[in-house]
């Protein structure tokens, strides 16, 4: 997988030089200080991208053809399990995957995706420093995803309803007062984790056997309060914004909080004092990419401020994990979206992690549905 | 001789019975192959390869190749599934006979009273299913919803003083919302049924000194009954496999088999526990249809 | 008819009538109500919505129309539903008048088989196709949307075919072909009038069924956007209200035109009396 070889013969040198002159015959405006081209594979393309929504922004897409000359097809996917389901099929070649980072082992043990070299992507230097040498975008010793957005997840709740002194005892969820009254998303790993995690489990994703199964009583034990468990993030959020809910918990807290105080709702995310669990988005390279130089390319590019500060204010709101966004963000924009919280919210809380047993979780989740 | 039908065991003694015969059979080959083949290559050879994956097992996210019924056992012996499909099973049933009940009159309405405006009412009927689904089962949260119009309503009419709050994400939305997406799936053969019946036929009940309901019971209803069954069969095979709607209006509380399926498939990542479950669905509802078939014995008039 | 009953000989029918058309109209009230409900956001002033309304505004509209992305998935999948609607019903139609004018020996099993893919949940469908299409990967979208599609609703249009064509009167197909006409031409000058009503129903289930459909598209649709896919799409966000827009542009167009067609039959009925 590295682009340098270790002899720099002369031989090889001059291969070099041709395919850089071969390279800006073809690319028009080309950094040549940017040292992801310096590789002797050429780039070729059109770059199949399989990811969440906001990838296929315009902007974006021309951003990268401008830089490199090729085209970018985006295919947008609901959830992780559609991702890996598509790409596990095969039929079409994607480039570039866009799984969360709990999704990394799933997606590795699957054989569906190709390690990274942090060489090859210079711009994730320019990442906050808590997010480098994470573990989660890691299997066996190797860095698979390179991190794009974040989030936390607490407590998001209607303030007419559940004041912010109320929210920050994690246990307020399973208080009668609010029966019928949450609504969450349907993102087993996460709510198993933090129930483990407020339940004062030090390391939660090593949560198995006798300490899953009170997990699971304690979240069967929520369900009186749960107004409606949700595919998919638009519909919590009307829950929060049309008053059929008080409060949401989990379910990518902070863009659902963005969402409510956008549509004029008096909503706030409160992290409880036993902890958040911060969620992560990551790009993947696919195995058996035929472009694989260019796929590098993109991760390099859509890690890099510019393209990153495209995400974080597109058609919708979310923070991301490159800090030097902040040059192409107003100060404004960067306060709403909680960027200037990140150290604050690594000191109360951790990337929630991917569980060590999976199986277990997905069983005992079944069985929390079927309660 | 022509037109008769055709024993297996008529002799073909003479050359225009044996024609004909051979015609039958041409007619028969003809018309169902188009159909059948396009079935075999884009439905059965699929589900022969998701039959295949059903022997297999999924190990660490990888497949694992060896043959084992392991899967078919798990599905008998965890409860879980069979609480789902009883689930599901109930829920059919009470959405197709709700349906049924209120699809009579509007379709015998349609094909009666209606004269000439018959086939705009028809296609009305028809039109909200332009709209996307996920869009009408938004609408029905909006209408359901504790700050929806139906609770403001009756809130401001004075009616009741709190919300309900079980119209929405509950077991009776999920039937609202069923019955609403299939009625237009009786509407339709029932008219097409009751469209058969001859007014003079009913005059001629009524003449017997009938009641209209009495020519309705006697008469109309028996010769719909074939529109009344497909309609029923439908609503009763989409009820079962259908996902939209309980997840967007039945707030995720209860587990249809629907819905266990796409767990297994999707978080679970367990393509042949996935398969195995399609498959054992399948095989259920083929018998339930297979014996209720046989009562949708052709009825041709002559 | 037993001459026991004590009821009235002739009992006035106009009441049954006025009870019949009020339920009628209450019916198509809750088919519409959630129309209603999604035109009315189409106008509100608001990026979600939901009571209470924030005003009123054309905004929506325009936002609909100058998205690109948006107008061309209508398109696609207004072409691609009615090519799966016309297939499927070309394929179903010699299907259903077998089925119901020839003795079928296995009838219940190709019924059974017909009806199969509707149990299936579409989930199943989808993966099981986009495997099936990996030997031939360059169907993987407009034409696999097609043959998806029409897969699902061939189903039911034979069924519905089925049981209109059961009634018909085989004596006269029979006549016709005792005065020696040929197959062909008893069934373009008898056949297909007779059974045009259904088989438009049938063209417009299966138009409606494919276009709305996303479930089974996104697994074969490849980069291709149907509709549907777009508005599930945006459902990660909240559902805008450019959505609702479209939707009842759909509806008000759909509408006019069949109040169009109604008046055009009602004057050809009249000049023809």
């Amino acid at each position: 997988m590295s682009t340098f070889r270790n002899s720099s013969s002369r031989r090889d040198v001059l291969r070099f030089a041709a395919s850089a002159a071969m390279f800006s015959a073809i690319a028009r405006q080309v950094d040549f200080t940017r040292p992801a081209f310096a590789s002797e594979d050429k780039l070729t393309g059109p770059l199949n991208v399989l990811a969440w929504t906001g990838y296929d922004d315009p902007r974006l897409i021309e951003g990268f053809k401008e830089l490199t000359g090729i085209d970018v097809n985006v295919k947008e996917a609901q959830s992780n399990s559609d991702q890996l389901s598509l790409v596990r099929a095969g039929t079409t070649q994607f480039d570039i995957v866009n799984p969360d980072a709990v999704w990394t082992t799933k997606f590795a043990q699957s054989g569906l995706t190709l390690p990274l070299d942090p060489a090859d992507i210079p711009s994730l230097s320019q990442m906050f420093p808590q997010f480098r040498n994470n573990t989660d975008i890691q299997y066996e010793g190797k860095m698979y995803g390179a991190p794009t957005r974040f989030g936390i997840n607490g407590i998001v709740h209607d303030l007419d309803k559940l004041s912010a002194a109320d929210a920050e005892e994690a246990h307020v969820l399973w208080d009668p007062k609010l029966r019928e009254r949450v609504s969450i998303v349907d993102w087993a790993e996460l709510y198993i984790y933090m129930t483990a995690q407020w339940a004062g489990n030090p390391a939660p994703e090593k949560v198995t056997g006798a300490d899953l199964d009170a997990a699971i009583n304690r979240l069967i034990e929520f369900k009186p309060n749960l107004r409606a468990l949700h595919d998919d993030l638009g519909s919590v959020k009307s829950d929060l914004i049309n008053g059929d809910s008080w409060a949401v918990w989990g379910a990518s807290s902070d863009n659902v909080a963005r969402s409510a105080k956008m549509a004029g709702k008096n909503a706030k995310l409160t992290l409880p004092k036993q902890g958040g669990a911060m969620w992560m988005e990551t790009l993947q390279i696919v195995r058996g990419t035929p472009n694989l130089a260019t796929a590098k390319a993109y991760i390099n590019y859509m890690t890099g401020a510019k393209a990153l500060a495209i995400m974080a204010w597109g058609k919708e709101q979310f923070c991301v994990t490159n800090a030097e966004v902040s040059k192409y963000l107003t100060a404004e924009q960067y306060k709403f979206l909680d960027l200037d919280k990140v150290d604050e919210w690594f000191a109360h809380s951790v990337v929630a992690k991917a569980p060590d047993d999976e199986k277990a979780w997905a069983d005992a989740w079944l069985n929390f549905k079927a309660a | 001789m022509a037109g008769t039908t055709i024993t297996p065991a008529a002799s073909y003694g003479s050359t225009a019975q044996a024609a004909s015969v051979k015609r039958e059979r041409g007619h028969i080959i003809a018309g169902l192959a188009p159909v059948l083949l396009w079935q075999t290559l884009f439905f059965v050879i699929p589900m022969l390869i998701l039959l295949v994956y059903s022997f297999w097992t999924m190990r660490d996210y990888r497949l694992d190749y060896t043959f084992t019924l392991d899967n078919y056992v798990a599905i008998f012996t965890n409860p879980i599934y069979f609480k789902a499909f009883l689930l599901s099973l109930q829920v059919a049933l009470f959405v197709t006979v709700i349906c049924a009940v209120l699809a009579v009159p509007v379709a015998y309405f349609i094909a009666k009273k209606a004269g000439r405006w018959r086939v705009m009412l028809l296609v009305m009927v028809i039109i909200p299913f332009w709209v996307s689904l996920v869009m009408r089962a938004f609408a029905w949260r909006l209408l359901l919803g504790e700050r929806g119009f139906i609770n403001r309503g009756l809130e401001l009419t004075g009616v009741i003083e709190q919300p309900f709050s079980f119209l929405l994400y509950s077991p009776t939305a999920i039937v609202i919302g069923l019955v609403y997406a299939y009625l237009p799936l009786y509407v339709l053969p029932l008219y097409a049924s009751f469209d058969k019946v001859h007014d003079n036929w009913i005059a001629a009940a009524q003449d017997l000194n009938a009641t209209p309901m009495r020519a309705f019971w006697e008469v109309t209803f028996p010769l719909a009954l074939p529109g009344l069954m497909v309609g029923a069969v439908f609503c009763f095979i989409f009820g079962l496999g259908e996902y939209i709607v309980p997840a967007l209006l039945g707030g995720g509380k209860s587990l249809m088999i629907s819905q266990a399926i796409r767990l297994e498939f999707e978080l679970r990542q367990n393509w042949p526990g996935g398969a195995a479950l399609s498959i054992v669905l399948m095989a259920i509802v083929m018998a339930i249809l297979a014996v209720s078939l046989r009562w949708l014995r052709p009825e041709t008039a002559r | 008819m037993s001459a026991g009953t004590v009821k009235l000989g002739r009992p006035n029918p106009a009441k049954g009538g006025v009870a019949l058309t009020a339920y009628t109209a209450l019916i198509f009230a809750f088919l519409y109500l959630p129309i209603a409900v999604i035109i009315l956001f189409a106008f509100d002033d608001k990026p979600v919505p939901g009571l209470p309304m924030a005003g009123l505004t054309l905004d929506w509209f325009g936002k609909a129309f100058s998205d690109p992305d948006l107008m061309a998935s209508l398109f696609v999948s207004i072409k691609l539903a009615l090519s799966s609607a016309v297939l499927a019903t070309a394929i179903a139609m010699p299907a259903a008048m077998v089925l119901a004018w020839r003795e079928v020996r296995l009838r219940t099993l190709v019924m059974c088989l017909l009806l199969a893919p509707i149990v299936v949940p579409q989930i199943v469908i989808g993966l099981g196709l986009v495997l099936l299409f990996r030997l031939v990967p360059d169907l993987i979208g407009s034409p696999a949307i097609i043959i998806a599609h029409t897969t699902l609703t061939a189903c039911y249009a034979t069924m519905i075919l089925y049981s209109r064509l059961l009634g018909f009167r085989r004596s006269y197909l029979e006549a016709a072909m005792d005065l020696g006409a040929s197959d062909l031409r008893v069934f373009f000058e008898i056949i297909l009038p007779l059974a045009a009503p259904a088989l438009l129903a049938v063209m417009l289930l299966a138009f409606t069924d494919a276009f709305g459909e996303y479930i089974v598209a996104w697994f074969v649709a490849g980069f291709t956007e149907t509709l549907p896919i777009v508005i599930w799409g945006s459902m990660r966000g909240v559902l805008s209200p450019a959505i609702n827009a479209i939707s009842s542009v759909i509806i008000v167009v759909s509408l006019v035109l069949s109040a169009l067609s109604q008046i055009w039959i009602i004057r050809q009925s009249r000049s023809s009396s």
